[in-house]
């Protein structure tokens, strides 16, 4: 056999990989990592930390870090196991570069990012794009730069199987067409030549979409939504976990500041791909900017005592305030908890930067403000003083 | 001074805090009152109310590379220590490892 042990280079990095008697785990990663230029040679001194190797048992890949291993079912699930391993190292590379838990399309020399947990919709709305005809830059991560700048991880999309029966058959047989490595649980799609941005390719961020799936058929539908919206989706799905919430918020703030925020409904992903290009290509419009979500109080806010209204309060030390439109944000340094106040509750904070300000005070002047009766606005105030309260956001002003 | 200009003089003061404070409000807002809410990240749960955003990751946990799950029953520990002698993997394969 060629080769039965080779070491797979990684452009860029200081790093390998070693493949031992798996040629086709090789095959499957360099598919799946078709954005790379992956350079191989003859296995040469100990073996790296991260290696892969086919025994009687079956496939097996060094788990870093540990002492351990652990089987892999299949080349395509190596594939993507090694990926994860990889696309990890990348990123601790270039430490100016945050991981963004995204898809991400070019529309018109700009990135569309649709950053979303997992089964949102990512990797079939991504490859839908390519069906579309659309260069993507990933369906998973993203880097992003401090300029705001996109750059590609070089890797193919991964749809999970069984495809969805609801997929349309243009769809589905441009993934029967471009199909890369498969198990019965993965299938990479390879898109058109040039489809697939190349790994450190950049390009900067034009829109953040956010995605509402449906199952029943709807027409796509694209609406604005508030810049906090996309704010607050960037800091909960990126892979910087050991950044201070500071330092992501400033990457993050004039990237919000400064792209707009959308939100995507479709049912069928070819149609919602399309349509949200003709809307970020200026050929269709996007609705009236959507409410900002009203969230449920937490569970611990029953618990929440009541605030003596008559009480002045003031803001605690150690918040760091980003207002966003018209929201605020706020980060308790110390826990490092961040925070979001609609525009109401940013009011409030405005009113009790002035000055000390009791609850009852507080009801009075936002009712004022805005023509509404001073009963309702003072149990609002009341509550959210509470929440405030209960989160360490304000302390009772001292006496005197 | 009098009791009538005191009180007058304290009315005029709690006028002009008043209206200080209200100017700090800014201008424009008057109909557009939603209830004050405050949002920690870690306690993310849109309400039924507005579907259109499903916070997928409910609390502050940011996501890690997704390495597919179920190999989490298939793990050993190394039959031997590779790093050493990277001849060692080699004759793994061939011979098959000692005590397995």
């Amino acid at each position: 056999m060629r080769h039965l042990a080779v070491d797979v280079m990684l452009p860029g990095l200081d790093f390998c990989l070693r493949v031992y008697n798996a040629p086709d785990v090789l095959e499957a990663l360099t598919l799946a990592l078709s954005g790379w230029s992956l350079m191989t040679r003859p296995a040469d001194g100990p073996a790296p930390e991260l290696y892969v190797y086919r025994d009687a048992d079956g496939l097996w890949q060094s788990d870093p870090g540990t002492d351990e291993e652990f089987r892999l079912p299949s080349p395509a699930s190596a594939a993507c196991s090694l990926a994860a391993d990889l696309l990890s190292r990348r990123l601790e590379h270039d430490a100016e570069l945050i991981g963004l838990h995204c898809g991400s399309v070019e529309i018109n020399g700009r990135l569309a990012l649709f950053p979303q947990g997992s089964r949102a919709g990512k990797s079939t709305l991504s490859t839908a794009f390519a069906a579309a005809g659309y260069r993507i830059f990933g369906d998973d991560v993203l880097g992003l730069t401090p300029d705001g700048e996109g750059v590609a991880m070089g890797v193919a999309p991964r749809l999970r199987l069984p495809l969805p029966a609801s997929l349309p058959a243009e769809l589905t047989r441009y993934i029967g067409r471009h199909a890369g490595p498969s198990d019965d649980r993965y299938r990479y799609v390879l898109p058109f030549e040039g489809g697939l941005a190349q790994s450190g390719e950049t390009c900067p961020v034009g829109a953040l979409v956010l995605l509402e799936r449906s199952d029943t058929p709807v027409r796509p539908e694209a609406v604005k939504l508030s810049p906090g919206d996309g704010l607050l989706q960037l800091l909960c799905q990126n892979f910087a976990r050991e950044t201070l919430p500071q330092a992501l918020m400033a990457r993050f703030l004039p990237l919000m500041e400064r792209v707009p925020c959308l939100l995507l409904r479709y049912s069928d992903p070819l149609a919602g791909a399309r349509h949200l290009a003709s809307v970020l290509e200026g050929e269709g419009d996007a609705g009236a900017i959507e409410p900002a979500p009203t969230f449920a109080p937490p569970e611990d806010n029953a618990r929440l005592l009541p605030v003596e209204r008559t009480t002045l309060w003031q803001p605690s030390a150690g918040v760091d305030t980003y207002p966003l439109g018209d929201e605020l944000f706020l980060i308790q340094l110390s826990a490092g908890v961040i925070h979001r106040l609609n525009l109401t509750g940013r009011l409030v904070w405005q009113l009790l930067g002035e000055e000390p300000l009791a609850v009852d005070e507080l009801g009075a002047l936002l009712a004022e403000h805005f023509c509404r009766p001073e009963a309702e606005v003072g149990d609002d105030v009341a509550a959210l003083m509470a929440a405030l309260h209960g989160a360490g956001l304000v302390e009772p002003a001292e006496a005197g | 001074m009098s009791a009538h200009n005191e009180n007058a003089i304290a009315g005029d003061s709690h006028r002009q805090r008043r209206r200080r404070l209200l100017a700090a409000l800014g201008t424009g807002m008057a109909g557009a009152y939603v209830a004050p809410t405050l949002f920690s990240v870690g306690q993310a749960r849109a309400s039924s109310s507005y579907s259109s955003i499903s916070y997928s990751r409910p609390s502050y946990s940011r996501p890690s590379y997704s390495r597919p799950s179920g190999y989490e029953g298939n793990h050993r520990r190394r039959v031997r220590e590779y790093k050493d002698d990277p001849t060692l993997i080699l004759e793994d394969i061939i011979l098959g490892p000692p005590d397995r």
